[in-house]
């Protein structure tokens, strides 16, 4: 049997974008294609983002040694997505940093979602943007971090449209030729050609409780592919998501505080 | 029965002898003179030689000479005077040499320290390789060491001081290496070594046999004391020097300094013999304590954080030229020293199947590179206290201790069922309108309208026994745009502000 040359072999796994069905509008692109979430090309590691209609959409997830994008205004679920990515490097031993512009984690999210922070690199910036890309090449240079995650938090448009595009084009330099991933999570694209994948998430809808623990009772969205180099642009999927109950629940047993249930008198 | 009594080793003792140790203190602080004939002076006008390295040593320098005779025996001469700072660093490499190979040392002069070896040799190979392993760590920390290695401590010295390198009396050998001896070696008073020469005894061998009471009666305590170490007995008991030297490097500069960047050199040498020290103790740097003395009679202080304990010397030089980059001193600089915190390097367990992760120096590396960046207490792993503060956000050790995984649901990553809180920092101050205590309408920096949809109040408070006392109530509510937070009122001020965004 005659060996199949290496490329033929990748392309059988990823055949032209003119083969591949396209999406219905009315119709989850994940039930198009149906792509595993843990399956990418063969050989190639993945970063996954932990939701399945997602990873779908991504072949598998986010790729090591490319500059990824999240688009989202608040309550989009940008946090979310960017939180599951982190979770899903740290759940299997390695490390990933997070370049936090605006101080905005709040750790016990952070850990309820499933983030082993023992192996998290937080990098608080004060909302200097210019110290967090500064953070950000240091990291991705060191190669020791599966993920580098650059949360822009909700910086104004003009502060990050004050980045200087050398910024960029140095960051996918460096990460290209790291093992390393870097995903940009900002309420607006800021990498712009320089970004291999970029994901906008746009809030669909609201899904309020009825007495439960909290009145938000979860979200939905979709998330649209907006820039890609494997796949033509514009497909998406909806991602529905529950608030952390466990926030509310007060089941903690050992605190300096004590929390009252809801609408307990003060 | 008394059969059964473990059997005791003899004692065995090693002596780490640095001969003419002010002056070879002064060459491990400029390495530049190095193979050069170096004497160490003391005094302010009539200077005299107190230490001579080897090679002054070997032109006819002697301690004793005055500056003046010394360089006309030797025109090459380099004379410094004697500089206690670098003794004192010289002191500390030293013990933190010796202590990197026994856990008892004594500290028994300037320059001579004495090791004991018991039960070193299964775990170290017999005493040569033992001494071999002492003149290695002496060439590390630039100092040119001499050892002996006897059944007593006196014999050890003795045999530290003849040996160009190693020298070892193996045991029931001592009267044999002892006796063709010159008593010179024992550096007797100047009268009992006139009266001994007088006598005829000019050997400890000639000295040992002597009557000890007869000696006693015509010479005194003294001779007894001088005869004791000719037998190679010891005079008192082992002494260890328990207390840790701090791990600090100094040097006095011959000329001012004007400026921080010229120090690079200085601090490159200091950092490097530090770094050697650090190896020593099997130990990386957690922070490094500058001191400048400047012209002007002023001292300027500076801690460097480091993140994680690195001991790589130019990776430290970095992390220090880019904290000392804005430092501006009143006065040129005439004297500096640099004290490391030593604590134990990180130890990172590598797995065959997870992905590759930095090593220990290069972690340590980015984490003082980020710290200098953006503040060393702005970087690390992020930890949970153990409180329902609403600040309750801190920072510790990178990587930090691994926690114990929960069994049981798959984690909520993968299943989705979350949404997460992002905190605005600092909480934005809102104005709120209430109808029936609920919140109705919101007014706050980037945010304003009706709140079309709400929930709670949650309230909590804490630490109710201290002056941080807090209590609050907490609100989840949506606006018009989409945009669902979390909306708090300090109970003790009664304002309203919003700390968080579901997202």
């Amino acid at each position: 049997m005659e060996p199949v040359p290496l490329a033929m072999d990748l392309a059988r796994w990823h055949p032209p974008a003119s083969r591949r069905p396209q999406p219905d509008a009315d119709v989850p692109a994940l039930a198009t294609w149906r792509v595993r979430p843990d399956l990418g090309a063969p050989g190639i590691r993945r970063i996954r983002t932990g939701l399945a209609p997602l990873d779908g959409l991504l072949d598998g997830g986010f790729s090591p040694g490319q500059l990824a994008e999240l688009a989202g205004p608040q309550t989009s679920g940008r946090t979310r997505v960017l939180l599951g990515t982190l979770a899903g490097v740290t759940a299997h031993g390695a490390w990933a940093a997070l370049v936090d512009a605006t101080d905005a984690l709040d750790p016990p999210s952070a850990a309820a979602l499933g983030i082993t922070l023992d192996r998290l690199l937080w990098v608080r910036c004060g909302r200097r943007l210019d110290v967090a890309w500064r953070a950000a090449d240091l990291l991705v240079r060191s190669g020791g971090f599966e993920l580098v995650a650059v949360d822009l938090g909700d910086l104004p448009p003009w502060t990050l449209g004050r980045t200087p595009s050398g910024v960029f084009v140095r960051l996918q330099r460096a990460v290209e030729r790291a093992p390393t991933g870097v995903l940009i999570a900002a309420p607006r694209r800021v990498a712009g050609s320089l970004a291999a994948v970029a994901v906008a998430l746009v809030p669909q809808r609201l899904r309020w409780g009825q007495g439960g623990p909290g009145l938000l009772a979860g979200l939905e969205i979709e998330a649209r592919l907006v820039r890609s180099r494997t796949r033509a642009p514009g497909a998406g999927v909806r991602l529905r998501w529950t608030v952390l109950e466990t926030d509310r629940a007060g089941s903690e047993t050992a605190h300096a505080g004590a929390r009252a249930a809801p609408g307990a008198p003060g | 029965m008394m059969d059964g009594g473990a059997r005791v080793a003899p004692p065995r003792y090693a002596c780490t002898w640095v001969p003419g140790f002010a002056a070879a203190a002064l060459v491990r602080q400029d390495p530049a003179l190095r193979g050069h004939p170096v004497a160490a002076l003391r005094g302010a006008s009539l200077r005299t030689v107190v230490a001579v390295t080897g090679a002054a040593a070997a032109r006819g320098a002697r301690p004793g000479m005055s500056a003046s005779e010394a360089a006309t025996r030797v025109p090459e001469l380099h004379a410094r005077l004697e500089d206690l700072e670098a003794e004192r660093a010289a002191t500390g490499a030293l013990l933190d040499m010796a202590w990197a190979t026994s856990p008892r040392v004594e500290l028994v002069e300037p320059g001579c320290l004495v090791l004991d070896l018991a039960g070193l040799t299964a775990l170290l190979g017999d005493e040569r390789k033992i001494g071999e392993r002492l003149l290695a760590a002496g060439e590390t920390i630039g100092l040119p060491v001499q050892v002996g290695i006897g059944s007593t401590r006196t014999v050890a010295r003795l045999a530290a001081r003849l040996g160009p390198t190693v020298l070892t009396v193996p045991p029931g050998d001592e009267a044999v290496f002892l006796a063709p001896r010159p008593l010179a070696l024992l550096a007797p008073p100047p009268d009992l070594a006139a009266a001994l020469t007088r006598w005829g005894i000019e050997t400890l061998g000639a000295l040992a046999p002597l009557p000890t009471p007869a000696l006693l009666t015509r010479l005194g305590p003294a001779a007894v004391q001088l005869q004791a170490l000719a037998r190679g007995a010891d005079l008192g008991p082992f002494v260890p020097h328990l207390l840790p030297e701090p791990c600090r490097e100094a040097v006095t500069l011959d000329w001012e300094v004007p400026s921080l960047p010229a120090l690079a050199f200085v601090l490159e040498r200091l950092l490097a013999r530090l770094a050697a020290r650090l190896a020593l103790r099997e130990a990386g740097a957690l922070g490094l304590r500058l001191t400048l003395q400047l012209a002007d009679g002023g001292t300027h202080a500076h801690r460097l954080g480091i993140a994680a304990p690195l001991r790589d010397g130019r990776t430290l030089g970095r992390l220090l030229r880019t904290e000392l980059e804005a430092l501006r001193l009143p006065a040129p600089v005439v004297a500096v020293a640099l004290e490391a915190e030593p604590a134990p390097l990180a130890a990172l367990q590598t797995d065959l199947f997870a992905p590759p992760r930095s090593s220990p120096r290069e972690l340590g590396e980015i984490l003082g590179r980020l710290a200098a960046l953006v503040g060393p207490d702005q970087v690390g792993a992020p930890r949970l206290r153990d409180t329902h503060h609403p600040d309750a956000r801190a920072v510790g050790a990178f990587p930090g201790e691994p926690s114990t995984p929960v069994a049981g649901a798959p984690p909520l990553w993968l299943t989705g069922a979350t949404l997460v809180r992002r905190r605005l920092v600092p909480a934005r101050p809102a104005r709120v309108e209430c109808q029936t205590g609920r919140p109705v309408r919101v007014e706050a920096e980037g945010l304003r309208g009706p709140v079309v949809a709400q929930a709670g109040p949650w309230r909590s408070a804490g630490e109710w026994w201290a002056d941080t006392a807090w209590a609050r109530e907490e609100w989840d509510i949506a606006l018009p745009d989409g945009l669902a937070c979390r909306l708090v009122r300090d109970l003790t001020t009664g304002e309203w502000a919003i700390d968080a965004v579901y997202d």
